[in-house]
């Protein structure tokens, strides 16, 4: 046996701010796609929802690659992710899929109300960029297959799925929190604890796969299955595991008021963010060298950014509607316009 | 005939080396290394009980791998090989996005703070092509630490090799690493995913 006398812990490099960016880029997926089932997939019931919830995609869409752009340690130098593709990067795909989203997804909601059959082809083109995007982030950490934590085929697909739960939680917030701001119109109360409860369950499923796969894995899954159970058992038990998937669970199948379902939904939102700190940080806690865990340095800055990025998506979703309102009426009255001149000349 | 590509590496003979971390400290001398970061380091431990206790060590540092995970996942290629097999990177390029750090089996790489941009082990090519040996190997006083061309079968590095039953780090990923060592002590190499514990503060 040895003992180690000399060795060293090495930095955490995927701190807050790629974390706030996975979350937020995820949940714009999920919006996205809760936008899609009344406008393209036809069932409406949910069509009241379509521009809203594009606008929520939009503003995390745009709040999410903020916080990934200050996590650079050069910013500016950005632009040359567009100018030197890496065809076996992640990132690199990642940037093209973030950015051909992001442009898909402004045509698709400047084209809702009006949704013809070329809006409904944008809105199958932003989708199936919406499911890239979802993929994309966890399929970034499969490529790391030094860290076996990440290097599971699971990792997209709950982090596809996750998405989608993060996304009715908000939707199930704002619908009933604060229906005026994001301009939901209809009670979704039920749809929304139909969707959160099968949501929930199908997320207990993935999670626990994931870690039945990871305690099959040798000695090093069973220890990083271990070490979510004891150095990051705050965070994975009691956050994810107790208070914002059981007790959410709890809420939405047992208590029958609205507000209840609404803090479900945010307890839900919560749970899918705690998710994502328990696989990026663990997966780099456990050491691919040495026997020390690594550590996050924990800069202020970091912090701040994270916290600014969630800012941001918030203060866009209270002012994207009001801007697209704007527009919209701005459209009308051209076109009006253009009737009353028509109608002079005739 | 046309000459072979050089293809720099370098063999690590650990029952030479008696953990004196001057490669450490030449080599943060060397290359300016930032004050918490290290491009190459030394582990050691104990092994055994006592009476029968050995002292056992890995000198640490980039593997300067063939299929180097780093370059496959840099977004921007900031990351390669130059033409003697050494991967470097791209100072101008690179936009310190970390992904190459996360993605190093061997943790061997840092995004250094002064600069914004991932940095490790170059071989001292910036001595290299001076002719000289990178610093740590220059400095070693158990001559541990071999630098050569591994294309080269009269080099000291092609030698050893083929004397030696040589081992790489973390084989079973597939990288194949650069740099090798002899007498490897296999447990010291690989993680004991039973003894985990906390690191002290950076």
């Amino acid at each position: 046996m040895v003992t180690p006398l000399y060795e060293m812990s090495h930095p955490i490099p995927f701190g807050p701010m790629v974390i706030a960016d996975f979350f937020l880029v995820a949940l714009s997926a999920g919006l996205l796609y809760i936008s899609l089932l009344g406008s393209v997939f036809g069932l409406n019931k949910y069509e009241s929802l379509a521009k809203p919830t594009a606008i929520m995609a939009l503003a995390t869409v745009l709040a999410g690659p903020v916080a990934l752009l200050l996590d650079l340690g050069h910013p500016l130098r950005f632009l040359n992710l567009y100018l030197h593709f890496n065809v076996t990067s992640m990132m690199s795909w990642g940037t093209y899929i973030l950015t051909i989203y992001i442009i898909l997804l402004l045509v698709y909601t400047l084209l809702l109300d009006k949704i013809v059959k070329f809006g409904r082809v944008i809105g199958i083109m932003t989708g199936v960029f919406a499911l890239a995007l979802g993929s994309y982030t966890g399929l970034l950490l499969v490529e790391a297959t030094g860290r076996f934590m990440w290097n599971s085929a699971l990792i997209p697909v709950l982090f596809i799925f996750t998405g989608f739960l993060a996304a009715w939680g908000l939707v199930a917030m704002a619908s009933i929190w604060f229906p005026k701001i994001v301009k939901i119109k209809e009670d979704f109360v039920q749809t929304s604890r139909t969707f959160i409860s099968g949501l929930l369950i199908g997320q207990i499923v993935l999670i626990s796969l994931y870690l039945i796969g990871l305690g099959m894995n040798g000695d090093a899954g069973m220890a990083a299955f271990k070490h979510l159970f004891t150095e990051r058992q705050v965070m994975f038990v009691w956050v994810q595991l107790v208070g914002a998937t059981l007790l959410p669970l709890i809420l939405v199948t047992v208590v029958k008021n609205k507000h209840a379902v609404a803090f479900a939904g945010l307890l839900s939102f919560l749970g899918v963010l705690a998710l994502r700190f328990n696989i990026v940080l663990a997966g780099q806690e456990i050491p691919q060298t040495g026997n020390l865990l690594n550590q996050l340095s924990g800069h202020v800055f970091d912090w701040v950014v994270f916290g600014l990025a969630f800012a941001a998506a918030i203060i866009l979703i209270t002012v994207l509607p009001i801007i697209f309102n704007l527009f919209e009426k701005r459209i009308v009255k051209i076109e009006q316009h253009k009737i009353s001149n028509e109608n002079l000349n005739m | 005939m046309s000459e072979k590509k050089k293809h720099y590496g370098m063999v690590i003979d650990v029952r030479r080396c008696i953990g004196c971390h001057a490669c450490t400290a030449t080599c943060k001398i060397e290359n300016d290394v930032p004050t918490n970061y290290y491009r190459s380091w030394v582990v050691e431990g104990d092994k055994g009980e006592y009476p029968n206790v050995s002292r056992v060590k890995l000198p640490t540092l980039c593997n300067h791998c063939e299929d180097a995970p780093c370059e496959q996942v840099c977004p921007v290629k900031a990351t390669y090989h130059d033409e003697n097999g050494t991967v470097l990177v791209d100072p101008e390029r690179c936009i310190g996005c970390r992904y190459c750090v996360a993605a190093c089996p061997y943790d061997a790489r840092y995004l250094n703070p002064e600069t914004g941009i991932a940095d490790k082990c170059t071989f001292c090519v910036h001595r290299v092509e001076y002719g000289l040996e990178p610093a740590c190997v220059s400095t070693c006083v158990g001559h541990a630490r071999v630098f050569g061309d591994l294309n080269d079968p009269n080099s000291e590095v092609s030698r050893l090799l083929r004397e030696h039953n040589a081992q790489t780090l973390r084989k079973d990923l597939g990288t194949k690493p650069s740099v090798y060592y002899i007498g490897l002590d296999e447990e010291l190499a690989t993680v004991n995913y039973n003894q985990l514990k906390k690191g002290g503060d950076r």
